[in-house]
């Protein structure tokens, strides 16, 4: 009698507990934490979204599969059901959005959310009826195993692990915050070389990334069609953010392994004049594994103050020196 | 163990799980706003030098970022930031700041019963100056 009122409830955990959904969680966490940082493409929106879509269904169905005796396929419908509204309403309700953002504050602590919408990102959808059919597919396989009660508690154990981290991965689907705190933008005077000069607004969001106003004063534009990658990230420890203490940075292009050239000690970075016919050729005399325009500037304070420096493929030589003084 | 006993005990958890849920969704909608920058938005009526004519719209504060309802007629930056000790909107202590078309960097300051923006070019030279007012129901 025992066995036939456990049974059930121990299969909708092994459903759960099988390599697939495992493996969907594990990604869902790799890319949330490590891979949108590194990479930070259209794929890692999108591979976020589709784990989502495979693995709520089998948590929901298997919650309820746990809670109470519902039939296999009606949980996992309603799991289905539940996926549908809840991931529609977060990508196109302002409302579901701010709610979702809350409930990340109270459980996890961490504020300044940002839920990045994209109507391709409902394609990640089809991803449900999938996840219906694979919970049916393992159910007939867990019930058997129930049924002869052979090799049921590691898969059991996996089914819990699944739902335990499964629920958090789902909570926690943004990046963990790189500070909390409001930093406000900080506006800078920048006369140099780098740019035509001028006022500039830099503000870092909580992850780091940085957002320039009046780019142009601080370090000139790309060549037309060069469309080059372009990375600006505060690297600094305080929260708030100091950015007038430096430790910024933006980088424009690749460049896997810089090379140094052998009178990279003998270069001057002493805020002279830049050849400007140099900041041209960044990238394209010594070395193949930079792309033709590749520059890498730091923001860093030096005994007179703080100064934004750029270098090419030759980390050894200054294509130009900015300085930058914050205004009130 | 009965049937019936069974279906009660059953019961028992899904009540218990829907009141887990009930508690939680509770939770996440009493949950406070950020308290570091209060949300506040009004109605504002401008005069001055960046308008060539007065206009309306609503100034917001969302999360520390201050937005504004306002056209190009209007003569200022639609988006902005608190300052480093952030104050309640109708205090000033914000940043206007843009891009387009051409860069503008406007300071809002509380001056008696109003807010005060003074707005500079890419120079820091003053380009012109807002007054924004609480229009009179």
């Amino acid at each position: 009698m025992r066995r036939h009122s456990q049974g059930p409830r121990r299969a909708a955990l092994s459903e759960l507990g099988s390599l697939l959904p495992l493996a969907m969680i594990g990604l869902l966490i790799a890319n949330d934490h490590v891979f949108k940082f590194v990479f930070h493409n259209a794929l890692t929106g999108k591979l976020s979204d589709v784990a989502i879509c495979f693995i709520m269904p089998l948590l929901v169905s298997a919650s309820l599969g746990l809670a109470a005796r519902i039939d296999l396929r009606w949980r996992l419908w309603a799991g289905a059901v539940v996926t549908a509204i809840v991931f529609s309403a977060l990508e196109m309700s302002d409302w579901a959005g701010g709610w979702f953002v809350r409930m990340v504050a109270l459980v996890f602590g961490v504020k300044h959310t940002v839920l990045t919408r994209d109507p391709t990102d409902l394609l990640a959808l089809a991803c449900v009826p999938l996840a219906v059919a694979y919970g049916r597919w393992r159910a007939r396989d867990a019930r058997r195993d129930v049924d002869v009660d052979v090799g049921l508690r590691w898969p059991r154990v996996r089914g819990a692990l699944a739902l335990a981290t499964g629920s958090l991965a789902l909570m926690a689907t943004t990046a963990p915050e790189q500070c909390g705190k409001w930093s406000a933008p900080t506006v800078f005077q920048v006369d140099g070389d780098c740019g035509t000069g001028g006022i500039i607004v830099v503000e870092a969001d909580p992850y780091g990334a940085l957002a320039v106003t009046n780019q142009a004063a601080l370090l000139a534009p790309e060549p037309d069609g060069a469309n080059l990658c372009r990375e600006q990230r505060y690297r600094g420890t305080s929260c708030p953010y100091t950015l007038e203490q430096g430790d910024w940075d933006i980088t424009i292009g690749d460049c896997s392994t810089p090379v140094v050239s052998p009178d990279a000690g003998a270069a001057p970075i002493d805020g002279g004049a830049p050849d400007a016919s140099r900041l041209l050729d960044a990238g394209s005399s010594n070395t193949s594994s930079c792309q033709a325009g590749y520059r890498q500037c730091q923001a860093t304070v030096e005994t007179d103050g703080l100064w934004f420096t750029c270098h090419g493929a030759d980390p050894g030589v200054a294509l130009c020196r900015s300085r930058l003084a914050v205004l009130p | 163990m009965t049937l019936s006993r069974m279906r009660r005990n059953g019961a028992r958890q899904s009540i218990a799980a829907l009141r887990a849920i009930v508690t939680f969704v509770a939770l996440g909608l009493a949950a406070c706003d950020d308290p570091e920058c209060p949300d506040d938005q009004f109605v504002v009526e401008e005069n001055g030098s960046c308008a060539s004519s007065p206009q309306r719209f609503t100034i917001s504060a969302t999360q520390c970022h201050v937005a504004l309802t306002a056209t190009a007629d209007a003569g200022l930056p639609t988006q902005g930031a608190m300052g480093p000790s952030p104050v309640p909107l109708r205090q000033g202590g914000f940043i206007l700041y843009t891009d387009s078309p051409s860069f503008r960097l406007c300071r809002a300051q509380r001056v008696d019963y109003r807010l005060e923006l003074s707005c500079f070019d890419n120079d820091d030279a003053l380009v012109c100056q807002a007054e924004l007012t609480e229009p009179a129901f």
